[in-house]
């Protein structure tokens, strides 16, 4: 049913390579030795589109067309007779850009599928086309920023470059988080000056997301991957690794690719949200979603389900918005109805989560530590089995693999391949109850041992690293 | 069924995690510049421990350190090993899965020339993995046996196959970060590269020449860096395993005919061609390989398996005009000397021998080495 996932990334400027870290030494002491941000926005302005054209100069211009849309349109939204209209027509096109380069086939390809089953014979075929890489993310910037000038939250940005800076800023480009207008565009406002510890915070999170992405996460994917790829061919508990290791590997990637985005801003001086806070220790799926993805879960807050209603009328409206909201979502992480269906399946689980929370036995319950560890549980369950769709390759293989869950508890425990529990388990273990726990209240204060700590850990981290090319899991949304 | 691989190891960086989330700056702002010197000393202290360790042993389950493992044990098996001649077969994948080096030691023995037969070769490499895996080979020699390998009568036989000169970028990029490149790109051997691909610039100045510069610094620096050593998370020491130098192949690939391919063969053999010699890498790599191990080799010669490749045989046939002055070339083979070899059950594809064609490509290699060889073998 669903195809090959296009490498969409295979020549993208990755963090985790040399050309990445030859970019960063030549811009980075270049952007601190120029007198002033007079010069220095204009080289970030430059080096978002030379980051963005290392993997394809054509969409160079796609980038430059969507901060000129933007530019132009929030113009007529502040001075514009209909500013309305224009916020639509600006919207619409940044909307109609996304259509077109990832939803495009999605759409014919289903329209030809479903006249084949009505006994039709399209004839239309697949259009040849390249989906640019972070496309996702920009845009939703864009529209972030058109509708915040239009609701008036923040103001018109009079200067292209600075436009440019924030939209096409390029430790976040190509996979988040997204940045809101308000968060970022006041920061362009205010002098930068160099704060070594900013700086050095800025290096500490690179490391850490480095570990997440490069150690934990790559060295997952191929156990991973081998077994999404044929899961018939091996027995429940190695299915049972796989679906785990996925379950890690996906949150050490993406929050690994995000740690890395906002330390590399801390070295120019410039803080991003997190985007992640420890996910796996949420109790309930409200709030897995507001430790998930955190830029994106509040984006699809306040420019859809707001815009949608809210909870602001009777409840099955709530419900209904919740589902719309996460059936767009996931539509958004890609053009294939795996997505669609992980997307409804949490706006499923949020309507449910909200109808509990609105009983009086989830009064009765809350903070009892026993109901504690039981909604911990099922949450986290509800996250395991929700990813199962997003990973595989077809409704037919998800099926295969819930079918091969359901025998665990029936069949020998043995797997048909060997499998790094250890990798899968440990990792995640530290991040969600060490890092994510008692760990957030531990802090050694010393310059000379966090300039060892960051050494050591760099040099720890090459030797453990992936050896082989393994491009971030969202990229290609 | 084995018991999955204890890869207790990734508690390792979890610990460095740990410290990572724990440490803070101090109660005065961080310097820079202590920072950066903090980092450059501890990195150049492990690029001058790491200058001490060989590859195989950070790279213990790699393909070539765990083959040259096999090949160390088989050539010293023998206390008298040295008083018999060696015979280096440097290949491919055509070697690896159509010559039994064992086969080819009884066969060379009933002709009257034995021999131990060393078969470097693996799928898919290039001129600069062959020479990573005779240094490799030879640096895993006790000093006593390289000693003894220096005075035994040793035979070099490097398979011909356009690894040397064509599309060199290609090669590289085929295996590009992976464990491999990683492996054979040492700084030494890089530069090697380079030096032949220089040759090629200065033919074809249209051949990119920033991507092949970046490819081969780049996998220096990972070697250096012993990027990827400990991915697995398992513990490294003793646990180099040895891994024969055949893999004899079962079946038939399913998208070859035979029929097809012998057809389109024999037209190609009945045409007259007109190539040019090999281009200059050609030369440079024959000089890396002779500079590598001519303190070792008494005698050069090439082979061309039988393939039913026209490009191949081509090749073959331009190699052997370029070769070097007093090196044999064996084939390419056609016409009736390919004949016994025509059966559709011998051939895996165009160029693989299958398990069962492996014994006779192997036949025919050992009685065209024997032909080749000078009179007297004695050391």
């Amino acid at each position: 049913m669903v195809g090959p996932r296009p490498d969409l990334s295979a020549r993208a400027v990755i963090f985790t390579t040399l050309p990445f870290l030859v970019f960063l030494g030549l811009v980075l002491p270049l952007y601190w030795l120029l007198p002033s941000d007079r010069w220095r926005l204009p080289l970030l302005f430059v080096a978002n589109f030379v980051f963005y054209g290392w993997w394809d100069w054509r969409f160079t211009g796609l980038l430059l067309l969507v901060v000129a849309v933007c530019f132009f349109g929030a113009h007529g939204i502040a001075k514009g007779r209909n500013p309305k209209r224009i916020l639509y027509l600006c919207c619409g096109l940044q909307l109609a850009l996304l259509g077109y380069f990832k939803y495009a086939n999605f759409f014919m390809d289903s329209a030809r599928r479903a006249a084949a089953s009505l006994g039709l014979e399209p004839t239309w075929t697949a259009l040849h086309i390249i989906l640019p890489v972070g496309i996702s993310f920009y845009i939703f910037q864009a529209i972030s920023y058109l509708v915040s000038v239009y609701r008036g939250t923040v103001t018109r940005e009079g200067s292209f470059v600075k436009l440019g800076v924030y939209l096409g800023f390029f430790p976040h480009l190509v996979a988040g988080p997204i940045i809101h207008a308000g968060t970022f565009l006041p920061q362009l406002e205010t002098k930068r000056r160099f704060d070594s510890t900013v700086f050095m915070e800025g290096w500490r999170k690179f490391a850490i997301g480095f570990f997440y992405k490069s150690v934990f996460a790559d060295n997952l994917a191929g156990p991973v991957d081998a077994i999404f790829a044929n899961p018939s061919a091996h027995t429940p508990l190695s299915v049972f690794g796989g679906c785990l290791g996925f379950y890690g590997q996906i949150y050490f990637d993406f929050a690994g690719y995000s740690l890395m985005a906002i330390g590399v801003a801390n070295l120019f001086g410039y803080f991003l949200p997190d985007n992640f806070n420890h996910p796996y220790r949420a109790s309930s799926v409200v709030e897995f979603w507001r430790r998930w993805h955190i830029s994106l879960s509040t984006w699809l807050r306040d420019y859809l389900y707001i815009p949608l209603g809210g909870n602001r009328g009777p409840k099955w409206m709530t419900y209904r918005n919740l589902f719309i909201t996460m059936f767009l979502g996931g539509l958004w992480h890609g053009a294939n109805w795996n997505f669609v269906l992980w997307g409804s399946l949490h706006g499923l689980a949020l309507s449910v989560n909200h109808a509990w929370n609105g009983t009086a036995a989830a009064a009765r319950l809350a903070g009892h530590r026993g109901f504690l560890v039981v909604a911990f549980l099922a949450t986290q369950a509800v996250v395991f089995l929700c990813w199962i769709p997003f990973r595989s390759q077809s409704f037919a293989d998800t099926g295969i693999i819930l079918s091969k869950l359901a025998e665990l508890t029936s069949t020998v425990w043995q797997a048909s391949q060997p499998f790094p529990w250890l990798l899968a388990i440990i990792p995640l273990l530290a991040d969600t109850w060490v890092v994510g726990g008692a760990g957030q209240r531990w802090a050694v204060r010393s310059n000379a041992l966090l300039y060892t700590v960051l050494a050591a850990a760099f040099l720890i981290g090459l030797l453990f690293m992936h050896i082989g090319f393994a491009p971030f899991i969202y990229f290609q949304f | 069924m084995k018991p999955p691989p204890p890869d207790i190891l990734v508690i390792v960086p979890v610990l460095a995690l740990l410290a990572l989330t724990a440490i803070r700056p101090g109660t005065r702002p961080p310097r820079v510049g202590a920072a950066f010197a903090v980092v450059a000393a501890i990195f150049g202290g492990f690029l001058a421990l790491r200058s001490a360790i060989p590859d195989e042993r950070l790279w213990p389950d790699s393909e070539v350190a765990r083959r040259t493992a096999w090949l160390h044990k088989h050539l010293t098996k023998k206390k008298d090993w040295h008083t018999r001649p060696v015979v280096f077969l440097v290949g491919s994948s055509a070697t690896n899965y159509g010559i039994d080096p064992e086969l080819m030691e009884r066969q060379l023995e009933e002709k009257g020339r034995p021999a131990t037969v060393l078969s470097f070769c693996m799928p898919g490499d290039n001129h600069h993995e062959r020479i990573y895996m005779l240094e490799t080979f030879l640096r895993g020699l006790k000093p006593e046996d390289r000693t003894r390998l220096a005075r035994a009568r040793v035979y070099f036989f490097g398979e011909v196959f356009d690894s040397y000169d064509r599309n060199p970028l290609y090669r590289m990029e085929k295996d590009a970060a992976t464990e491999r490149a990683v492996l054979f790109l040492h700084p030494a051997n890089a530069l090697r590269a380079w030096n032949a691909y220089e040759k090629l610039l200065a033919q074809d100045p249209s051949a990119p020449r920033a991507r092949m510069a970046w490819l081969l610094a780049e996998h220096a620096l990972m070697n250096r860096f012993a990027v990827g050593a400990f991915s697995s998370m398992r513990p490294h020491p003793a646990r180099r395993k040895r891994t024969p130098p055949f893999f004899p192949l079962g079946g038939t690939k399913t998208t070859f005919q035979f029929d097809e391919a012998l057809e389109a063969f024999q037209t190609f053999a009945a045409t007259e061609t007109n190539d040019p010699v090999p281009p200059p890498p050609l030369q440079v790599c024959l000089e890396h390989l002779q500079a590598l191990i001519s303190p070792y080799v008494d005698h050069y010669g090439f082979y061309c398996l039988p393939t039913l490749e026209a490009s191949r045989a081509t090749y073959g046939g331009r190699f052997a005009q370029a070769a070097p002055g007093g090196a044999a070339v064996i084939g390419p083979v056609l016409g009736e000397h390919l004949q016994p070899l025509l059966k559709a059950e011998y051939w895996f594809d165009g160029v693989h021998p299958t398990g069962t064609g492996a014994p006779h490509f192997t036949t025919w290699l050992a009685g065209e080495i024997v032909s080749t060889l000078p009179s007297s073998s004695t050391p």
